[in-house]
């Protein structure tokens, strides 16, 4: 009974003691973060897509702050941005849909050529520009939090705008190379970063 | 090194940019059961690839079937139906104010009962109005045309071939 009571506050004495949070600039200086990564779309995308959604895509974060928003702690302000591919499956029902482009047939009346529908599969260019804020919780951990804005390219021909907001965290296998974690609207991802 | 890792993100990004342009598909109905809209004002169906067998009838304004190969695609009773279509396609119109239709080789194409029909179909195709005050056609190879009670066919062949009048009463482009 007591084994893991005991258990639990060694590894929270431990984690206290190699906590960096507090000291700022405690952490390998980088100017990049280069984290190729899988994507998954758990909510619907903007636009007229629908369903679950998967891909691929990358982000590239430059360093703009080295000591953060708040001075007292380990946080530092990068800006982000990237592209993810993903394809979204749909989600089953096919509703009326609206035609994106028309074309002339003999005597001159319009045919329509292109349909955006919704419930059909679909795919989305997201192009994320984002604010990272990071906080180097301890050696082998950080946390961060990205809002910012995606442009997505829809379907190859309909393009919008979309606000984004992601929380995500590293495990870092080394002071180069992180496992990188990302939750948030539109897309997640699970990643490897390269500090640089 | 340093080099190659910030290449990598961006190679990712044109992958996956290329990727979109290439995979181009349009969305709509999935091919393997009819897709059917009815009611409303107006409605537009694309197809999940090819094949689709899409419907639209009961309509206040306008339908419009957009398809690739392959595909059955059917508009009745809405004041203007529209269809394009690849190779392989076959189109039916009845009691609607105007049938306006692109469509690809060996397309089959009806419009039955239709104020307006027109057409620009591909080689082989086999055109058919019926009951129509004006019916224009384009074939942009062989084609075989049959208009009945049609107050104003139209023919109209591919540049440098004339439309023949064949002995069965059709017109035809490329010879009967």
């Amino acid at each position: 009974m007591a084994g893991p009571a005991l258990c639990t506050l060694w590894t929270a004495a431990d984690a206290a003691a190699q906590s960096t949070i507090r000291t700022p600039g405690d952490r390998r200086p980088y100017t990049i973060e280069a984290e190729p990564h899988l994507a998954l779309g758990l909510f619907g995308p903007p636009g007229d897509g629908s369903g679950g959604g998967w891909g691929a895509g990358g982000r590239a974060s430059f360093e703009i702050v080295r000591n953060g928003f708040i001075e007292s702690i380990n946080n530092s302000v990068s800006i982000g941005v990237g592209a993810d591919f993903l394809h979204y499956d749909g989600s089953g029902y096919v509703g009326p849909g609206r035609c994106t482009r028309f074309a002339s047939a003999p005597g001159g009346a319009a045919v329509c050529v292109e349909v955006s529908q919704t419930g059909g599969p679909s795919n989305y260019l997201f192009l994320p520009a984002v604010l990272q804020w990071n906080f180097w919780l301890a050696p082998k951990w950080s946390v961060f939090g990205e809002p910012g804005i995606a442009i997505y390219v829809f379907d190859y021909d309909s393009a919008g705008v979309v606000p984004t907001l992601y929380l995500g965290g590293r495990f870092h296998f080394s002071d180069k190379v992180t496992l990188t974690l990302r939750v948030g609207y539109p897309t997640f991802s699970l990643g490897v970063s390269f500090l640089l | 090194m340093l080099v190659l890792w910030l290449r990598a993100p961006f190679a990712i990004a044109i992958t996956g940019l290329l990727l979109t342009l290439q995979c181009k598909t349009t969305e709509g109905c999935d091919p393997s059961g009819p897709c059917t809209c009815t009611g409303g004002s107006e409605c537009y169906l694309g197809c999940a690839g090819d094949g689709c067998s899409q419907e639209c009838y009961g309509l206040g304004s306008a339908c419009g079937n957009v398809c690739g190969n392959r595909c059955t695609q059917v508009c009745h009773d809405v004041p203007d139906c529209s269809s394009s279509c690849g190779d392989d396609c076959t189109i039916q119109c009845r009691s609607v104010d105007s049938c306006a239709v692109l469509c690809g080789a060996r397309c089959q194409y009806t419009c039955t009962s239709v104020e307006t029909c027109g057409v620009r179909a591909g080689p082989g195709s086999t055109l058919r109005c019926d009951s129509v005050a004006t019916c224009n056609v384009v074939c942009e190879g062989t084609c075989r045309v049959t208009c009945t009670n049609v107050s104003d066919c139209n023919v109209a062949c591919a540049p440098g071939v004339s439309p023949a009048t064949c002995a069965d009463g059709t017109t035809a482009c490329g010879g009967c």
